[in-house]
């Protein structure tokens, strides 16, 4: 049985795969070339808001200064590879690392630190990185930003969309299934114990302190790795790119998507990198949409659009079974 | 866990081929009817309020425009992208419009960040690009085949700013106080540059950091240098505490600074009564009671009646009459490289509200002329600032 489930994942995963690997052709195929390149930055948020899901989804910790972590590693990844001429990989990687480092310090006083206080917190973090890039001019350029050379590996130049965009998935992939596979195993339960009674934790023997930093370190790797992929795609970096809008933005995404679920993460970003672009000819309609989907998904999806299917098969059976229907959902 | 999946893969797929249908509304740049030109503007982000102005008054422009058969027969239709004011955004909507769009030119595109983000793949593409909302001087310094700006960047001001020094007022000993950013350095570049064509050099050149509070250090030195004339190329408040002091130690001589600080409200509120007598340069006309005021309002009143345009307004205006002026010297058939072309018999070109308008190949620095205006009061009121010269223009 477990070999036959086995089989059907991997097929899915190899179905999956395929589509994700032809998707670009097929896009260019329409005559919409320009398309991929929203597609990998639609992979650099789904990235981004899956480390933000592992604090604030799995972990309970809120976070408004993610674009903060964003902005570091871009601004890293860019004078490393810009500067100090270190190859993309490892400084990409570096950069994550030098993130998750940040990350780990801004763990330490949000051991303290509740609810509005960790949000002030982590606002202050982000608003502090966004004013500090602007003014450090020696380092980051100030306003008028820096610019960012091209990807390569191996001397394999990376500098077309379709190409970027294969790079962006290889590392998304890793991504997600590193992040799935870490909630799946001892630390991601541990989070979440932590996340649905701190006491309860402490009880089982979970070490507090330990796992919430560890949370914060792993989601600003994450935001860095993401913000790195970010600074190589647009090949530009600057104030704008990284202010305490896009944090609202991600957080709006993972809620949207769904709290605590990794596909919630990849749903939600999606949603929220695409509808901008969708309707960037409307004035305004973006920024409403997503007002309005945020208040529509709080109230009557507090899952996120990932929980809808479920949402409609237990309002179906439950009809089914008492012969009425069900109106008001229990979640 | 497994149906999260397929729901996550099932909505990738929609949604991602969905965008690819949604926008689909391809258009050729130049029919026989129309000329298509794009731009992105922020209409919701931070720099909104420039945006939505700024499309305002290309908007009504065009409008007149068309309402009088268009150029060449052709009306102009303008697709605007909404930003945000984000350049990762930017970039997609310039894909959009030249990829997908066709568009012809690209006009009036707005912000720093959005235009450094471009400026590669706009010249890979080879998509004339007029106007930019921004006064990086990366954009006219080295020249760019396909960029036209027409805002004034600080080397070309700092050019003129010298030549209306040594011309305008006759001086001979100058000296400047530069602001340790890119607004000290290129300004710096410009009015040495400017120099030099007269045989001549600053007296003295002093620096000060961005935030610095205390210039005392360096108005001694321009004391002991004894300057007719002292630039400062600095961002407001470092300009405003540099003529306090200089006020205060008795540095006798004829100030003069950026068109960033002409701010007829902060620059008295900062600096009181040392800011009288300072001299600035302007581009946007002034409005008057002058004949290109006025049409110029009843060209934007047409379209928005009863509103006063603001200064952004004003600049997309401008931007909407030079390419509209570039695309009438393009003739019968515009290509792309037939606007390049037409644009570089640009010379000293004036129109409704865009004055002293030149590009070579070499000069891209569209605005070649400013005016110059004087602080006379210590606070904003009526006749607080003087206008007291006409257009400067610089000798290219």
């Amino acid at each position: 049985m477990r070999l036959v489930n086995n089989l059907r994942k991997g097929t899915r995963n190899a179905l999956l795969g395929a589509a994700l690997i032809l998707l670009p052709l097929i896009t260019i195929a329409f005559g919409r070339a320009y398309v991929v390149y929203i597609y990998s930055l639609v992979m650099v948020y789904v990235i981004v808001s899956l480390g933000l899901n592992i604090l604030t989804g799995y972990t309970g910790q809120i976070s408004i200064g993610h674009a903060g972590f964003m902005g570091i590693a871009a601004y890293a990844s860019a004078i490393f590879t810009g500067r100090l001429g270190i190859p993309f990989l490892p400084s990409m990687v570096l950069s994550g690392l030098l993130a998750a480092v940040i990350g780990l310090g801004l763990g330490v006083p949000a051991l303290r630190l509740h609810g509005h206080y960790l949000a002030i917190c982590t606002l202050g973090f982000g608003v502090a990185v966004n004013q500090l890039s602007a003014v450090w001019d020696g380092l980051t350029g100030g306003y008028q930003g820096m610019k960012v050379p091209v990807a390569s590996i191996l001397g394999f130049r990376f500098d077309t969309d379709l190409s970027y965009y294969y790079l962006a998935l290889v590392v998304t992939w890793l991504m997600v299934v590193a992040g799935r596979n870490m909630l799946r195993s001892r630390p991601g339960r541990a989070l979440m114990a932590v996340r649905d009674s701190e006491v309860a934790a402490q009880a089982m023997g979970i070490n507090l302190a330990k796992y919430k930093v560890f949370a914060f370190a792993i989601s600003a790797f994450y935001a860095g790795i993401a913000g790195s992929l970010y600074a190589h795609l647009v090949k530009y970096v600057s104030p704008y790119d990284f202010n305490m809008g896009v944090s609202m933005t991600l957080l709006a995404s993972i809620c949207v998507g769904g709290l605590g679920s990794v596909p919630g993460s990849i749903l939600g970003a999606i949603f929220m990198t695409l509808m901008p672009h969708v309707f960037s000819r409307v004035k305004n309609l973006p920024l409403v949409l997503s007002g309005i989907s945020l208040i529509l998904v709080v109230l009557f999806l507090p899952y996120g659009l990932v929980s809808l299917p479920w949402r409609i098969r237990s309002a179906r059976s439950a009809r089914s079974k008492a012969g009425r229907v069900e109106t008001s959902g229990d979640a | 866990m497994r149906r999260h999946w397929k729901l996550a893969l099932a909505s990738l797929m929609v949604v991602l081929l969905g965008t690819a249908g949604l926008v689909t509304a391809a258009e050729p740049g130049v029919t026989a009817n129309q000329v298509l030109i794009g731009a992105f503007q922020d209409q919701s982000g931070p720099a909104a309020v420039v945006g939505i102005n700024m499309r305002k008054g290309m908007e009504a422009y065009l409008n007149w425009i068309n309402s009088r058969g268009g150029v060449n027969g052709r009306k102009i239709k303008l697709i605007v992208e909404d930003d945000g004011f984000q350049p990762s955004r930017s970039i997609a909507a310039t894909k959009k419009l030249i990829e997908q769009d066709k568009v012809f030119a690209l006009v009036g595109t707005l912000g720093t960040p959005g235009v450094q983000a471009t400026i590669d793949y706009i010249q890979s593409k080879k998509v004339p690009s007029i106007y930019h909302g921004s006064g990086i001087s990366e954009l006219a310094f080295p020249p760019k085949k396909y960029f036209f700006p027409v805002q004034p960047n600080f080397i070309s001001e700092g050019r003129i700013i010298a030549q209306y020094v040594v011309q305008g007022l006759g001086c001979k000993r100058i000296a400047v106080a530069c602001e340790q950013t890119d607004i000290g350095s290129e300004g710096l570049r410009g009015v040495k540059e400017q120099l030099a064509a007269y045989k001549m050099e600053p007296v003295e050149v002093v620096n000060f950091g961005a935030a610095d509070v205390d210039f005392s250090s360096q108005v001694l030195k321009l004391i002991k240098a004894r300057p007719d004339a002292v630039i400062i190329y600095s961002t407001l408040k470092p300009c405003a505490g540099f003529l306090k002091q200089a006020d205060v130690m008795g540095l006798d001589a004829q100030f003069l600074t950026t068109y960033v600080n002409a701010d007829p409200i902060q620059m008295p509120a900062l600096a009181g009564e040392a800011c009288v007598g300072l001299i600035a340069p302007g581009w946007v006309p002034v409005l008057g009671n002058d004949e290109d005021s006025i049409r110029y309002l009843e060209i934007y009143q047409a379209t928005y009646p009863g509103e006063m345009p603001s200064a952004f307004a004003s600049a997309g205006f401008i931007a909407a009459e030079v390419f509209c002026e570039g695309l009438k010297r393009c003739g019968a058939n515009p290509t792309r490289e037939g606007l390049v072309a037409a644009m570089e018999t640009f010379k000293d070109w004036n129109g409704i509200m865009a004055k002293g308008i030149t590009y070579t190949s070499e000069w891209r620095s569209g605005k070649a002329s400013m005016y110059f205006m004087k602080f006379a009061k210590p606070r904003f009121e009526e006749g607080s600032i003087e206008v007291i010269s006409g257009w400067v223009k610089l000798k290219v």
